[in-house]
């Protein structure tokens, strides 16, 4: 399910046209072009409404909100590796996910030490 | 939900910057897409929300004060958190490639591990390290096309994320909803592993005067009484451009005329259907009436059945 520009600025009542032209620009909501408009789908929009948070409710700055959002970001990258190299190594034989487990609490011990 | 004051860690004296400041700071602290891992984050956010919703707005709030209302039954809409989209599509078209960077030494890593562990019996290394090459997901995306675009054929060029530039060929007659496979265009594959594959959903947009039946174009056609009457020769738009339509002697609001082959080009090459629409002139004009009434009164049909 996609939605207009136009319907966006009139869901999230406290955005308006001209920020959420800024935040296109800067590269922080990526939404379908579509002629001289856009589109945005469902995960657009929950990021919309995570910057109108940001911006509104926590009243963060462009600047802070450039480091807040690339560090969401960077966290939601680390989190799908983390998935899938849980994925791997649950899908491994029961001996070979053992012997990983070992070393990682050894790993993670020896790291905790530091 | 419980006191909307407390739940803010407020009392009722608060005043309206009390209980901003307040909200700010506990939502910078439960934000769930601040918390991505933390499943209780989403339940305390909603109701610290809850609550904010209630006490910034006066009315609300004095009518709680009043204990005219309670604090249960504020209705707030579902909300689906951006960290519920991250780890797929929406992901790769945020996240930049060198976010997921830290990880690109795995394959040694995992070599490591299963060196390490070669004393005590088997030689994993090479066997895990080739299960460990996974081929990327596919990656989803819609394409809103005109209407015309769609129906002749069009190159898009598409920007993704990583500065990715994909040129797109929209085959003429793509239907709404068709999807299409770029092979290699998607996720990266890991330790090796070959990329997905983007799949492209095209999303047809109407036209305002063209509809589409099959590979037939259908649009409707208003003609004036005297065309409708005498017949005439008109231009209609097609999908391929203007073309010259003769419309017969006697033609009626509901008739169709083909255009054979000026419908969806393809293989089999669709026809343009046109219903006629006789309209009456703009304004109420005394001659016309009455040269039709007496028309009638000497002629007289029943178009509602019996008549001709």
């Amino acid at each position: 399910m996609t939605i207009t520009e136009a319907e966006i600025v009139v869901r999230f009542t406290r955005l308006e046209r001209h920020m959420l032209e800024r935040w296109i620009g800067a590269g922080w909501l990526k939404p379908e072009a579509s002629g001289a408009s856009y589109l945005f789908d469902e995960a657009d929009v929950a990021r919309a409404h995570l910057l109108c948070d940001l911006s509104f409710d926590m009243e963060l700055q462009e600047e802070e909100l450039a480091l807040v959002l690339s560090l969401i970001d960077r966290l939601n990258g680390t989190r799908t590796m983390l998935r899938a190299l849980t994925a791997a190594v649950k899908s491994q034989p029961a001996a070979v996910r053992d012997a990983i487990l070992a070393e990682m609490r050894a790993l993670l011990g020896a790291g905790s030490q530091t | 939900m419980g006191d909307p004051y407390q739940t803010l860690g407020l009392t009722k004296t608060a005043t309206d910057e009390e209980i901003r400041k307040a909200y700010r700071k506990l939502a910078k602290e439960h934000h769930p897409d601040l918390n991505p891992g933390n499943k209780q984050a989403e339940a305390r956010f909603k109701e610290i929300s809850a609550a904010y919703t209630l006490l910034s707005d006066p009315e609300k709030r004095r009518a709680f004060d009043a204990g005219e209302a309670d604090a249960s039954g504020q209705p707030q809409a579902e909300r689906r958190f951006y960290r519920d989209f991250a780890g797929g599509g929406a992901g790769f078209r945020y996240g930049r490639p060198e976010d997921l960077g830290g990880f690109e030494d795995l394959g040694g890593i995992f070599a490591d591990l299963m060196r390490g562990q070669a004393g005590a019996g088997r030689s994993t290394r090479g066997g895990a390290e080739a299960q460990f090459r996974m081929r990327g997901g596919d990656a989803q995306y819609a394409l809103p096309v005109d209407f015309l675009e769609a129906v002749n054929g069009t190159k898009k060029r598409v920007d993704l994320p990583g500065g990715k530039t994909l040129d797109i060929a929209i085959p003429a007659g793509a239907t709404d909803g068709q999807k299409l496979r770029l092979k290699g265009q998607g996720m990266p594959g890991l330790g090796g592993g070959p990329a997905g594959d983007a799949l492209i959903a095209v999303a047809v947009r109407p036209h305002p005067v063209f509809r589409r039946d099959g590979n037939d174009i259908k649009s409707v056609l208003p003609i004036t009484l005297a065309e409708a009457l005498g017949g005439g020769s008109v231009t209609v738009e097609t999908v391929a451009g203007p073309v010259s339509l003769k419309i017969p002697k006697h033609s009626n609001t509901g008739q169709a005329l083909r255009l054979r082959g000026k419908g969806v080009p393809g293989k089999v090459k669709g026809d343009h259907l046109v219903e006629l629409q006789v309209v009456l002139p703009p304004h109420p004009d005394e001659a016309l009436e009455k040269a039709v009434s007496e028309w009638e009164s000497q002629h007289p049909y029943n178009p509602r059945g019996g008549g001709r």
